[in-house]
Formats: C-alpha cells, structure tokens, sequence
C-alpha cells in the first residue's frame, strides 16, 4: 500500500546526497524549549536516549548514548561542511574531499580505514549532503580504540597528493555518471535544484560538476581542509554498548592536541524570492513523461515546516493520501506519484514527483496537483487527515532509532541544525499541535503558482550536456 | 609480482584468529516456534525494546510454481491481496492501515508471497486483522484484475528506462535460463494476458492453506494475548498442502549455450543497447553449487574476497589503483534449487574492455589458485566481526531465520555461520573455487551505448557480441 511513495521518496533521497541518504529529513525544528508533556509522549512509546555531552578545549564536541542492547557502537564525525560551502566554479570539491579522507596516512599507512577497520567487519562510510559531511562506522567495542585513533589522525594529518586526487577524482566522475547523467530521476533532480536556486549555492549538485571536479589541484584542497576540517568545526556522536566516561577521557587523549580554530563563519547568498513560474524540459529514451514539480519550502529551523511536513503527508504518503488517490487511483493518469517536504538547514523544496500512464502527458499530473493545493487552500483538510499524518510522522521516528546507527544519525543532524542534540523530542507534540488552519496557512504562503518549478522529462533523444 | 599491490596493503593487518576467538560466543536469538492445530507454523521473535511490530505472513509458493503457459498469475495475486478483502475497497484498507501511521504490503518472489504490516505495538490487534483479510479473504475482484493486468503492461514499459534495471533483468534471464527462475516474476505480456481472474482465484484457494505457510511475529507485543488474536484470525483457516509444479524457461534472444565450454572471448557477449548512455552497466556470473553444497562456505570466503568490501581486491584494482569504477561488487544469490556468482559495476562506456579483461584476467587468477593466505584470513576476519552488524536488529535475525526456513537448511543454521566461517582454510577456498568457478560458462551482459562499449571491448580482445536493442526485449 505504500510501495510507490516509499520508492519514489527513497529516489529522491539517494540523488540528493552522494554516498548515502541525507538526513535533514528526518527531524526538525522549533525555537521552544521541551516540556515535560512532549519527553512523556516518547517515554510513553519507549523512547528513552540518555545522552551525555562534553566539550574539549579545542572545540570539538562530544555526544554520548549509552545503550548495550547489542554489542555494537556507531561512531560518527559530523563535519559542518557541505556544498553549500563551495564556490562556484569549484564545485563538488566537499564531496570529493569526504572520497580523499579514505587515503592514506603517514602514521597508519594506505587504506588504514579498510585495513584495520573493514577487514575486521566494521562498517566503514561517509556521506556528504548540501550542509555537512559524515563519516560513520559500526564497530564491536573492541575496535573502538582504533576507531578513535584512525579519525583522530586523518583530522590533524591527512595527506593529499596529486596521484591520488587524480584517481579519486576518476572514481568520482564515474559515480556521478552513475547517479545523474545515465539516471533519467539523477537528471531530473540535479535540474530540479538548479532551476528552483539562481543564488543560493543550493544550486549546483553535491556531487558537483565534472569541469570543476578537473580544476582542483591540490593546494585547494589543502586550503579547504585546514579552513573545515578542525576540532571547532566537528561534533562526533557515539551511540552504543559504550560508557561515555571511557569514551570521553579517549577522544580527549586521541584529539585533545589537534588545534582549534575560530569555527569558519558562513557567508551564504540568500535566495531572491520567486516570482513567476519556471519550467524546464528535458529529453530522454524513456517510455512515458516523468514530472517533478517543486516549490521553495522552507528550512528546518522555521515553525512552518510542521505544518508543511503534515500537509506533504496528507498529500502523498501513502496510497490513501489525497495526491495518490486522486492521481493514481481516480483518474489514472499516473502510474505512480510522490512528494515530500525537504528541508535542510536553509530553505529547501516542497517537491512532487509522479511518472505518467501511456496515452497521457506531464501537464495532466500538474493540473491534478494544481487542484489538489487549490483544494486544501480553500476547503482545508480534516482533523483525521492530520490525525494520519502526525501517527505517519510518529511511526516514521521510531523507526528512525531502531538501530545505533540510525538514533546517531538523528543526533547528529538535530545537533548540526539546532545545534542542540535533542531537539527531535520536540517534534512529535510539535506536529500533533499542526491545525487546519496552519495547513491551510502555510498551502497558501508557500504553494502558489508564481513559486512553481516544473521539470518534464519527455521521451526523445537525450541532450548531451544539460 | 602480480601480487605485490594486495601483499602490501594487507601487511597490517593483525594476527588472524584473534576476532575469531573474541567472538565465539555470539550467538543469535532463537525463535519460538509454535504449530497452530490446523498446520500453520508461528515464529515469535519477541522483544520490549522498542514499541513496534512487524508481522508477515509467508506463503510458501512463488513465481516459480507459475501455472505453465500463465506467467504472471503469481505476480497477479499479489498485487490483488491489496485491492480489497473482507467486503472493504482497496481505499478503505489502505486508509485503515495507514490511519495507524503504519504500512502494509503484499509482494512476491521466485520462492514464496508475502503479505506484512508495520506499526506501532498498540496497533498490533489491528494490523492483524487486516493483515488476515488481505491474505484470506481478498475481494479479487474483476475491475481490479483488469486494473492490475494494466499497471503491469505499464510497468513493463518501463523496464528499458534504466539501463541498470535493464542490465539486471537481461544477466538474470540469461544466468538462469532453461531453469525455473528463467522467467523471473513474468514471462512476457502475452502470457500474462492469458492469465484470467480464475486462474488468480484458483492459486488463491489451492496454496494459501495452512500447511503451506507461516507467521512471522518480530518486536513487542504480549504474547499469550496475541496468540489468541492469530488463533481467532487464522484457527479455523484449512486445506492440504498443494501439489506444487515448475517448469523450464530460455529466452532464445538472451540464452548463451552453458552446456559447453567456451572462453568468454570465443563466446557472445551480450550487449542490451540504449544508445547514447554515457557509462554502460556491467554483468559477469557463472552458476555455482546449490547452498546446501559443502563448499558454501569457502565460496562466501571468496566472494568477499574478490569483492564484497572496499578492500576486496577487485575494488583495490578497478577502482582504487584504476579509478575505472565508482564500486564493483561481487555477490553469491541462491534460490531454493539454483545458485550463481556474480559482479556488478559500472563504468564510463570507453572503459569497459579494460574493466572486463581485468575483471576476468582476476577470476581467472582466483581460478588458478593464486590466492594469499592473508587475503583468505582477512575475509574471514572480515565475514566474522561483521556478522554481529548483520544481525544487529531483531528484524535482520527474523529475516536470516527465515532464509534458512525458507531453504530448509536445519536447526543449526542460525548459529553455524562462525563456527563454519572460521574452520574455512586457504586450501578450502582454493579447492571450493577450482570446482566451482565455471569461468568457460561464464556470462557477461552489458547494457549502454552498445557502439561504444563494443569499440572498446574489440580493442581487449573480445570480439563475439550479441547486440540486442533494449526496447526488442519486451
């Protein structure tokens, strides 16, 4: 019953971010502070995260959650650079250097990662989003020591040199031919984000452009490692069969003497509001019209967004919200259509993504969307509607810390937005205060037709450079 | 010296054995396993961790036990258990479901039909409940049949537009042909249209029996209450255990003739051309024993050898010394009564000879024995401190449970990975992949820019191809 939206809204994420799913999604917002009626509520369901912080002199900021249910931790590096941080004309340059902090160390030799890590079973990784860069492993509790010690070293030691920034960046030609230009959805996304940004750096694709990806040399990128990668700029999250007390006093023995300077100030470029509608369309050998249409939202740090979160679950997850039922089922002019509330930590897109039956064409799927914001507009949605959508967003959290792996990765994105770790408990009362008329509110602010951006992808011969 | 890159990078490494040892009292939760008077087996994997509950239930007929001549039927069915049962709409168990915030689905495979829910513990009498709707008393209606035939046909349009879909679809067909799982969930559209609404109801009503299935119960609910709930759902459900058939399938425009042998460079590759794809998707496999084999094990050890991790040795050479690929992955998939190798990767379409005659010239290294007992060690060590991640939810142990049910492989499936895993020895994998590796049945799909890739194909020396267009394969 829900297939097509999770399949649609799990595209769309693996095309958002490179080496994983991006997680700005899967919490959110509010200036408030938690009362005691919202830590209840999870408590109620069985939530319970005792999380210990410590700050080093350097800056570097520790989160710690004990939990020995398996004997597992995830150890993760948040690092609060993204592409966001790039300029233009050297893009791509965060996510290839998340591929170069795999290399090789002077203190524990080639591929030291894989080596002492992977070949023992850890699972050793990293992605890299708009916002921020991740480097993730799970380990038994005896490798922890050597986890700390191999991050510890690449963040004060890393070596770059042109041999490797050459093959690496080989490596990262063919993922992004992987991921954008042999995907008809990879086309569309990457020209998704360019068509809704003209100034913000949301722009141009994480994964960056082949012409600027050859462009880096590597006094560059010792430049941008020295700018972001240190203490003040990192927050590492562990979560598992650990004792924060042990896991303190290691970090602060393996990071303590890496030096820490002023955290690199953000300048970024504010999006001109929209004014009119833009639409862009594009060919490939494909069997029937794919669309994505998409309007500015809103970031994750900004009250609307709960109200928007519950209108996009009203709207399409599932196969009984509005958009599906209408779209796929009653008029059948879609094989199947999804969206999603995607919101960074600056404003990010409302987006609706469906493919099309044979015999039928784009515009009929965004004519039935236009109806269906018109609808809640005007009429509004019911209180069972937001009921649905705020159990949705309920069952969605949980699910979210079934794993170590998944409640750091929680941690850490609330942490590297807020800038407080547990502000996720938050959510759940949050969403369940959504009204209709915040609903209706928000349908009219945000999804109007002087904001829409529509990309159709009709079948033809594909260009060759978008 | 062809050895010198791998020997290099795994001089680090620590003492093999030691993670062994560590580690040898791990052990996996073990299910309860109950029999229902009427034949239908429960598992419980219980656990108050946290508030959610997954049930599913298993019924043990798939695609392959097709009608002959009615490809599809299966793939139907499926589709219709969620168009409405027990008097309700489609719309209404959907809306009843996700109303809880919980998600539910129906879904088939070569081996088996499942229909499961997820949700919140709370909602667990109610997501039973319609879960037992869907599974016994699906409506199967006519409109709905017509509506499910059509989504198909659209579906199957669709299949070209990625060449990665496409190169899967093509490498399964031609590894698998002239077997039951020749045909994966459809044949082609003719024969689905053969298949009428009856045809879906007689499955229905021949192999969704009691003795035919079983009940999967994984996170937190109380027990001797729910089993009443599944008692009062599913007690007075009855039937025999349904006589199953299979049959054969070859698709003429993708079968390669594995009964001799032939090199790869003296035998057709078959190239699925979508012209203008900028990196072609490649597949190279050859069958392999069955998974009750002997061998399984020392095979598991040479799969994640060759390439199942990052510094398994082909990803060291295609993509970290060559820059050829993003990844390339190497896999072993079993079926009840088939198995094969494979490995998967991508690269820019001017690269693909060099990626396959590297790929090949390590296989055929592999074959020959050239193998280091570190890298051997390694890979244990690798498969053995990995296992706990593998299994690190309960969901994950329900799942391996459940293969190993599925497989009928014995009580002690569930905990001989380490010890098994850890007895392999060099000499093992050496003798495991001598017999094994069928490198003159080998098969390899390419899907992309078929003028392209074959340009660079002829300049490594393999000149047999067999150009297909993607659209001639629906």
């Amino acid at each position: 019953m829900s297939r097509p939206s999770f399949r649609l809204i799990a595209c769309l994420l693996l095309v958002s971010a490179c080496s994983s799913s991006p997680k700005e999604t899967t919490s959110k917002k509010s200036t408030s502070s938690v009362d005691q009626t919202e830590i209840a509520e999870l408590e109620r369901l069985g939530l319970r995260f005792p999380l210990k912080e410590k700050k080093l002199a350097n800056g570097l900021k520790i989160l710690v959650v004990e939990d020995a249910t398996v004997p597992l931790v995830a150890y993760q590096t948040w690092v609060n650079v993204g592409s966001v941080d790039e300029k233009f004309g050297l893009t791509g340059m965060a996510h290839l250097f998340e591929h170069l902090m795999f290399k090789d160390s002077a203190k524990y030799g080639q591929r030291a990662f894989f080596n002492q890590l992977e070949a023992k079973g850890a699972n050793v990784n990293a992605f890299t989003t708009r916002d921020y860069t991740v480097f993730h492993e799970v380990v038994v509790p005896t490798l922890l020591p050597k986890v700390i010690q191999l991050e510890s070293d690449r963040l004060a030691n890393l070596k770059i040199d042109a041999e490797t920034l050459y093959t690496e960046r080989q490596v990262v030609f063919e993922e992004r031919r992987l991921r954008s230009e042999n995907s008809p959805e990879g086309r569309m996304q990457e020209a998704m984000w360019s068509l809704v940004f003209k100034s913000h750096p949301y722009r141009w694709p994480v994964i960056g452009y082949e012409e600027d990806l050859k462009r880096m040399e590597v006094t560059d990128l010792e430049a941008f490692f020295a700018q972001y990668y240190q203490p003040t700029n990192v927050t590492l999250v562990i979560v598992g069969d650990v004792k924060a007390a042990d896991v303190f006093a290691q970090i602060d023995q393996a990071y303590g003497a890496i030096p820490g300077t002023p955290r690199p100030a953000r300048k970024i470029v504010n999006e001109p509001e929209q004014t009119e509608a833009r639409y862009l369309v594009l060919h490939d050998q494909v069997a029937t019209d794919k669309v994505t249409i998409a309007y500015p939202s809103t970031s994750a740090v900004e009250e609307d967004t709960y109200a928007l979160d519950v209108l996009s679950n009203i709207l399409f997850s599932g196969s009984s919200s509005r958009g599906y039922h209408q779209i796929v089922e009653k008029k059948d002019v879609a094989l199947v259509v999804g969206g999603m509330n995607y919101t960074p930590l600056y404003p990010g897109v409302f987006m609706i993504s469906g493919t099309m039956k044979s015999g039928h064409v784009a515009k009929e799927l965004e004519s039935e969307v236009d109806i269906l914001i018109q609808d809640v507009q005007q009429k509004g949605v019911t209180q069972k509607e937001i009921q649905t959508a705020v159990r949705q967003l309920t069952v969605q959290t949980v699910d979210s810390v079934r794993t170590g792996q998944g409640l750091a990765n929680l941690i850490g994105t609330v942490d590297a937005i807020f800038g407080d770790p547990m502000r996720f408990k938050e959510d759940l009362a949050k969403y369940s205060r959504v009204t209709n008329a915040d609903v209706m509110r928000v349908a009219k602010k945000y999804l109007i037709p002087a904001r829409k951006n529509v990309i159709t992808l009709i079948p033809g011969t594909r260009e060759l450079a978008q | 010296m062809k050895y010198c890159f791998v020997a290099i990078l795994f001089s680090v490494v620590c003492a093999p054995g030691a993670l062994a040892a560590e580690l040898a009292d791990f052990r996996l939760p073990s299910p309860q396993i109950e029999t229902l008077p009427n034949g239908m087996k429960v598992a419980w994997f219980l656990d108050d961790k946290l508030p959610l509950v997954d049930l599913a239930l298993m019924v043990e007929s798939g695609t392959k036990n097709d009608p002959r001549g009615k490809s599809g039927t299966v793939e139907l069915l499926s589709r219709l258990l969620e168009r409405g049962s027990n008097g309700h709409t489609a719309q209404e168990i959907a809306e009843r479901v996700e109303s809880l915030g919980a998600s539910g689905f129906a879904s088939s495979d070569e081996e088996g039909i499942t229909v499961g829910m997820h949700g919140l513990s709370q909602d667990a009498d109610s997501l039973l409940e319609t879960l037992a709707w869907m599974a016994l008393k699906p409506s199967l209606l006519p409109n709905e049949y017509q509506r499910e035939i059509g989504r198909i046909v659209e579906s199957w349009q669709h299949l070209p537009d990625s060449v990665d879909t496409l190169s899967g679809y093509a490498f399964g067909r031609a590894i698998l042909s002239g077997t039951a799982y020749g045909r994966g969930s459809l044949q082609d559209l003719k024969e689905l249209r053969k298949v009428s609404l009856a045809d879906v109801k007689t499955f229905h009503r021949l192999h969704f029996v009691p003795k035919n299935a079983i009940f999967m119960v994984v996170g937190r609910v109380n027990q001797n209450e729910f089993r009443k709930k599944i008692l009062e759902h599913f007690g007075s459900w009855s039937g025999d255990v349904p006589k199953k058939i299979t049959y054969a399938f070859r698709d003429p425009r993708l079968s390669l003739d594995l009964s001799k042998k032939v090199a790869i460079e003296k035998r057709d590759i078959l190239v699925i051309d979508r012209p203008g794809m900028p990196q072609a998707q490649v597949r190279i496999g050859f069958r392999i024993p069955g998974i009750r084999s002997k061998s399984r094990y020392s095979l598991q050890v040479a799969n994640a050898l060759l390439g199942e991790y990052f510094n398994s040795r082909l990803n060291l050479i295609v993509r970290d010394r060559l820059g050829l690929a993003y990844g390339i992955q190497s896999s072993l998939t079993y079926f009840k009564e088939m198995a094969f190798f494979s490995i998967a990767s991508a690269t820019a379409s001017a690269s693909t000879g060099k990626l396959i005659e590297e790929t090949v010239r390590q296989l055929r290294l592999v074959k020959a024995g050239d193998l280091l007992n570190e890298e051997v060690d390694v890979s244990k060590e690798y498969l053995l401190g990995g296992y706990p991640l593998s299994v690190s939810t309960l969901g994950a142990v329900a799942n391996r449970w459940l293969n190993g049910y599925a497989f009928d492989l014995g009580p002690d499936y569930m905990n001989e990975f380490m010890p098994k895993i850890s007895a392999v020895t060099r000499d093992s994998v050496v003798s495991a992949v001598e017999e094994s590796f069928h490198l003159d049945r080998m098969v390899i799909v390419i899907a992309g820019d078929a003028k392209a890739i074959e340009k660079s194909l002829r300049t490594k020396g393999f000149k047999r191809f067999r150009r297909i267009a993607a659209k001639s394969l629906l």
